[in-house]
């Protein structure tokens, strides 16, 4: 395997010495030299590290493109150092060929929803894929002749925004599989998590009158969050959601949800 | 070299890789972790830096700039 990692080296020498001088051919070998002791220690090193962390636990390298948090990214697959250090040489052995594909579409927040996936192919090609944010731009492309196989994946399906909903808020309000967020930065995961608190104050003032209903006790016994709840249909307004108000206080129930809580 | 990974990797083992490498490869272990609540979270550490830095270290740019 160090065989072919040396083999990707050698291929750019024989190329790169055709062109210059034998002066500068020796530098190109001492770089080469270089080169490969380091791939050969980082891949030592995340071998290692591998050995420490959870088989679960993915190891990948990257760049900070379209930003830092939803980077290009390839997983590098395996244990076996010569395996890993055949990944790492050639991942920067496809990176200039990737670069000009970067600067070709011009990559950014505005043509990629979320980071770009690298995977090395079984020919040892590149593949680089992401997901294009606006659905009618959804292609399949692939470059025949380059190194590099391009496929832009279809968005994900986006729920069309209703005129009758009660605001852009609670559309977003379909619940992903995950939240994300930074440990350092809390605020991130609230920022991330849909909240029927918003639609919850819109849909409160279409009942406004209820409160008339209340007493001393009646309050008192929502405040221990004993409420009388009412459901109205609301099916057109809030599809798929079920909405129960109380008829003693200004309280609302989304899906069991009580707001304000 | 930016290192970033998620809550479940110790922050110990990536710094004690950044030892083993050295300072050529200037690893810069970003502390604030990712955290995902899901009831099968994603875990990683990932490498990031720029196309010019990879190709520095790797060779590749060597090659061709001499």
């Amino acid at each position: 395997m160090a065989q072919i990692v040396w083999g990707l080296y050698l291929a750019e020498i024989v190329k790169e010495a055709g062109k210059d001088t034998w002066k500068n051919r020796a530098k190109i070998w001492s770089a080469t030299v270089t080169a490969v002791h380091r791939v050969n220690q980082f891949a030592t090193a995340l071998g290692r590290l591998r050995s420490r962390l959870r088989s679960k636990t993915r190891i990948e390298v990257g760049l900070p493109v379209p930003n830092g948090d939803d980077g290009t990214r390839l997983e590098l697959e395996g244990s076996d150092v010569d395996e890993l250090a055949l990944q790492l040489a050639l991942f920067v052995h496809h990176l200039p060929t990737l670069l000009d594909l970067m600067r070709k579409e011009k990559f950014d927040r505005s043509s990629v929803a979320s980071g770009i996936q690298l995977k090395l192919l079984s020919d040892a090609s590149l593949q680089v894929s992401w997901q294009d944010p606006y659905p009618n731009r959804c292609l399949v492309a692939r470059q025949p002749g380059t190194p590099i196989h391009i496929s832009v994946s279809k968005p994900y399906p986006a729920r069309p925004f209703e005129p009758g909903a009660i605001c852009p808020s609670y559309q977003r309000a379909s619940v992903p599989a995950t939240y994300a967020g930074r440990t350092s930065a809390p605020p991130m995961l609230h920022r991330t998590q849909p909240s029927d608190a918003a639609p919850a104050v819109s849909l409160a003032k279409l009942w406004p009158p209820r409160m008339h209903e209340s007493n001393c006790l009646k309050t008192l016994l929502c405040l221990r969050a004993f409420h009388r709840w009412q459901r109205l249909d609301l099916s057109r307004l809030v599809p798929g959601k079920e909405v129960d108000f109380c008829r003693w206080c200004p309280a609302v129930r989304i899906d069991g949800s009580t707001f304000p809580d | 070299m930016r290192v970033t990974s998620t809550t479940d990797v110790s922050l110990q083992e990536l710094r004690q890789l950044s030892v083993e490498l050295g300072p050529d490869f200037d690893l810069e272990i970003d502390e604030s972790q990712i955290f995902y609540k899901s009831a099968v979270p994603p875990s990683w550490v990932t490498f990031f830096t720029d196309a010019p830095v990879w190709l520095k270290l790797f060779g590749d740019c060597t090659l061709r700039k001499l």
